[in-house]
């Protein structure tokens, strides 16, 4: 759920230098020329890719971490799910072949797909992909999708390849659900290291995690289905912003994945390009709606009037104009709300409110940012922006493991700047115990009348309510819909564009030239 | 086949023995040229994996450092806490990404800088927070003079510490600089020297496969084609044969030669028969004396050819019918024999002499005169008289009769005017000798036998004289 990005090409380089220098051999007599040319054939025809991606996470596997860089490194390349947002964004059957809804709408079948099995050679059945959702149900789970599971009352195996999914409510999204990233089929048998060696189904392994510098995913020679173009691919850290621009700089990476404020001098360069991503992140200033004064919804509106959304118009460069939000949704969905206008930049009225809610001149406050660039930068116009209505601001740059300990599971701050990329996540304003502390039972209600519409008409009803709802309540900051854009190598080409799933597929990427 | 040879090696043992050493350095030399770029690569490799990248990596270091710096400055500076916040972010950006690519250069040789540069990366970082701390003091005018002083201490100090900082890197890059350009010329003198040695491999197996081309073209090429001159020669000798050596070709050799010795005895075994079928269609068993028919041939030969006269008698054996009746067919072969010898032994090696069948024998011999004629003839009729023939102890007197007749070849027409019968062929002329010879023998039988006549014609009278006893006898 929580933010990503880009990618690095220095070992390109040395190969491209070796298969010179292996041909270069001037004066060798004609037995060199015919051995140079079995050494070096077709030595420009690559199958290595390195993308940079800014952060690292905690743990490989998508079902037991909150951050969204597990998902875009592992998803659909080392693990797999019953089925699949395909490339062009529509849902599609993976390691099920196909799955029928009950009349009730109360259960569905899933025909599992045959010979498939695991990098360690393990099967995938029935019994396996049982174990996987029930895992994600247990109460201990740690999934952070958990919630899309919720209606589930049980999981049946029907036969070597066949399992059936009970459910309390009809939940026609369902097979959506289990596209994502942390609904994943992983073995009972290796789930335990799933986290630092991950064994999926997927075209690519695991070949090493280089603990902050890259992740390198080897192509899964056994693959049950088509084997990708690409041999090997790795997944480069880029945890400084002048990092990431020495690397674009050199050539050290082919691409990176999503777009930071850095990136936008590069657009000049020739050799890179802008592709496409379906993603729906959302840049909000969180809140913790626990921790005093902020538990006082005229403080959190304070903070909503003070923050000038225009001076973060730029945040990724002049190249991009982002699309300004007032709530916790995509613009691009029917149901939602133009709530941008709810709090006008207003330092003034920002500090009548703080004033009414007794909160004093100086008031120092941590801003929590994540180790991204969106963090460091955004979180400047944001510090002087409450900088004027009164607090005293100290920027604070965590780690991203200490941002998801401290911050995402201890609830231990008071205003962090954070994106969210998981599509349609309003649910989590819904959800107890979540980072932002809203627990709010009329919003719950909201959510559970989302859940049990009847119809998609009555659905966005609900969910427009809920928009308004949280932004009433000025949960947090609404600010921006990140460009979703990767800068990548003008010659890689197959790229799921409309995937609207936090991940990078790696299984039709492929050099062009 | 080489088993013959004793110790030499055959031809098969041999060619193994080229393409064995052929294949060795044809493979040595491939081998070791895998090894040397192998070598090589590996050079390369590590140029490329450790020393030009921790090289861009200590330049991208000192580029950095460089920045800080500046940043320093600026960072002390701030009287906002906007810039100061501001420059913080990127000061803290660059001390992280330094302390990242000051952890790649972790494992390069030269230690004991990265720890010093690592030390000096902790001190800045510290001193940042610290004066960080202090410049919000500063800027919100709450700052005492002490430390304000000690804003100005560190913020000098940082500066040094970058600018130190920087310097060591410099020398670290200079020091990998070095060590690239050593690694580089080292590599280039092994190219080169891994270029000789192909060199002299590749002379090496040219050398190998030329004696190899050259072992072939002479040693097998050129004896097989001997082999195949010595067989196109029409006279075949079995010598020629001999290609020496003791191996494969040797043996086809020895094995052709007697091939050929067979063919040529037999060769030789169907000309003797030939040569006696002949023999025998010319020559009168008995005797081994020419028949008629060869006699006849020769006759026309001489006839043609003869410079001179010749002189044609016919000789009878006298009474031979009761030497038949009398002691049996036998002994009157054997008597017949040895008229035959006895009339071989007074004749010249040149003059024709056939037993014409019966007791009845043909000779042309060529002669100076009639008179050298008769007496010949007389001298031989006498040799048979004065010779018995000898049989189981027995004593058989034999003697001949003889008729003669002269032929003049060549001279036909001079003497033609002279002939009653003018014969203008050999067979004309032979025949009519013959026919001479005949009446003149007739005489000699009629005149008392154990005599020698010359036809008439033949005289230089026209009378046939008796030639017996010293004297010519008219026929």
């Amino acid at each position: 759920m929580l933010d990503t990005l880009p990618d690095l090409n220095l070992f390109s380089l040395s190969c491209r230098l070796r298969a010179g220098f292996r041909c270069l051999r001037p004066g060798m007599l004609a037995v060199l020329t015919v051995v140079g040319m079995v050494l070096c054939p077709g030595a420009l025809a690559r199958d290595d890719v390195r993308l940079g991606i800014q952060l690292e996470p905690p743990a490989l596997d998508p079902t037991v971490t909150a951050s969204a860089s597990a998902g875009e490194i592992t998803y659909g390349n080392l693990f797999e799910g019953l089925t699949m947002v395909g490339p062009n964004g529509r849902l599609m059957p993976r390691l099920a072949v196909s799955w029928q809804r009950s009349e009730d709408g109360l259960s569905y079948d899933f025909t599992l797909r045959r010979g498939v099995r695991f990098h360690d050679g393990r099967e995938f059945n029935a019994l396996v992909a049982a174990f996987s959702l029930r895992r994600i149900l247990a109460d201990d789970s740690g999934n952070p999708q958990r919630n899309w599971f919720a209606k589930i009352k049980a999981v049946e195996t029907v036969g070597a390849d066949h399992i059936r999914v009970l459910l309390h409510a009809p939940d026609a999204l369902l097979p959506f659900a289990l596209a994502l990233p942390a609904a994943v089929m992983v073995h009972p048998a290796s789930v335990a290291d799933n986290a630092t060696q991950p064994v999926g189904t997927g075209p690519f392994r695991l070949g090493n995690w280089e603990r902050g510098r890259m992740v390198s995913l080897i192509r899964n020679e056994n693959y049950w289905g088509k084997a990708p173009a690409l041999a090997r691919a790795d997944f480069v850290f880029m945890h400084a912003s002048s990092e990431t621009g020495n690397m674009l700089a050199e050539g050290l990476v082919d691409g990176l994945i999503s777009v930071t404020r850095v990136t936008d001098r590069f657009m000049v360069r020739p050799d890179y390009r802008m592709t496409e991503r379906g993603l729906e992140s959302k840049l909000i200033l969180a809140i913790n709606n626990a921790r005093p004064p902020f538990d006082d919804l005229r403080v959190r509106q304070a903070l909503s009037h003070a923050v000038d959304r225009s001076l973060l118009r730029e945040l990724y460069g002049p190249q991009f104009s982002p699309v300004m939000i007032g709530s916790h949704f995509a613009p691009t969905h029917p149901a939602y709300v133009d709530l941008q206008g709810r709090y006008p930049y207003s330092p003034e009225k920002a500090r009548a409110l703080l004033e009414t809610a007794g909160v004093s001149e100086g008031y120092e406050v941590e801003l929590i940012i994540p180790p991204t660039d969106y963090g460091r930068y955004g979180a400047q116009s944001i510090a002087d922006d409450l900088e004027e209505i009164g607090f005293r601001v100290e920027i604070v740059e965590y780690e991203w493991d200490d941002w998801l300990e401290k911050v995402f599971r201890r609830h231990d701050y008071a205003l962090t700047l954070i994106l969210h990329v998981e599509p349609m996540d309003i649910d989590i304003y819904a959800r107890d115990d979540y980072y932002f502390n809203y627990d709010n039972e009329a919003f719950k209600h909201i959510w559970s009348q989302v859940l049990s519409a009847d119809s998609e008409g009555e659905m966005n009803r609900h969910l427009q309510e809920a928009q308004r709802r949280i932004t009433e309540d000025a949960v947090n900051v609404f600010l921006l819909m990140r460009p979703e854009q990767n800068l990548m190598h003008r010659d890689l080409s197959g790229f799921w564009e409309k995937s609207p799933i936090p991940s990078f597929i790696l299984e039709d990427l492929r050099w062009t030239r | 086949m080489t088993g013959k040879c004793g110790f030499g090696l055959g031809l098969t043992a041999k060619t193994v023995i080229i393409t064995s050493l052929v294949t060795v350095v044809a493979l040595g030399t491939t081998m070791l040229t895998g090894q040397a770029f192998t070598r090589l690569h590996g050079q390369v490799e590590s140029i490329l994996d450790s020393q030009l990248e921790q090289l861009m990596t200590s330049v991208r270091l000192m580029q950095q450092t460089e920045s800080l710096i500046s940043l320093g400055l600026i960072f002390s500076q701030a009287e906002t806490h906007h810039d100061r916040r501001a420059t913080l972010i990127e000061l803290n950006d660059r001390l992280r990404w330094i302390h990242k690519l000051g952890a790649d250069l972790g494992g390069a040789p030269g230690n004991e800088v990265i720890e010093q540069i690592e030390s000096l990366h902790n001190r800045l970082h510290t001193n940042t927070t610290t004066l960080n701390r202090l410049l919000r003091k500063h800027i919100d005018g709450l700052a005492s003079p002490d430390e304000l002083e000690t804003i100005r201490r560190l913020s000098h100090e940082n500066r040094e510490r970058a600018g130190e900082m920087s310097v060591l890197i410099g020398y670290f890059a200079a020091s990998i600089r070095h060590d690239l350009a050593r690694q580089s010329s080292r590599l280039s003198r092994d190219s080169t020297e891994q270029q000789r040695n192909l060199v002299r491999l590749s002379l090496l197996l040219l050398a190998v496969v030329l004696s190899a081309g050259v072992f072939f073209a002479y040693h097998v090429v050129g004896r097989i084609k001997r082999l195949q001159q010595a067989v196109n020669n029409p006279m075949v000798s079995p010598e020629s044969l001999r290609v020496g050596g003791h191996d494969e070709i040797a043996a086809l050799s020895e094995t052709l030669r007697g091939y050929v010795q067979r063919i040529q005895a037999q060769e030789a075994h169907m000309r003797g028969i030939h040569e006696e079928l002949a023999f025998l269609a010319e020559h009168d068993p008995l005797t081994s004396l020419a028949n008629r028919r060869h006699f006849d041939a020769a006759a026309h030969r001489l006839l043609k050819l003869a410079p001179r006269a010749l002189c044609l008698a016919v000789i009878d054996i006298d009474h031979f019918k009761s030497v038949n009746d009398l002691y049996g067919h036998d002994v009157g072969d054997r008597a017949l024999r040895h008229v035959a010898q006895l009339l071989a032994g007074s004749l010249r090696e040149n003059d024709l002499l056939a037993r014409f069948g019966g007791e009845e024998f043909v000779a042309m011999v060529s002669v100076r005169s009639t008179q050298a004629a008769g007496q010949l003839f007389d001298n031989v009729r006498q040799h048979v008289m004065d010779t018995p023939f000898m049989d189981n102890g027995r004593t058989v007197g034999l003697t001949v009769s003889i008729g003669l007749a002269m032929a003049y070849p060549g001279g036909e027409e001079e003497q033609g005017e002279r002939h009653s019968e003018p014969a203008s062929t050999a067979e004309a002329l032979l025949q009519a000798a013959l026919r001479e010879a005949d009446r003149a023998l007739y005489e000699a039988k009629r005149g008392g036998r154990n005599r020698v006549c010359m036809a008439p014609q033949m005289r230089d009278d026209d009378h046939r004289h008796d030639l017996s006893n010293g004297a010519f006898k008219d026929a």
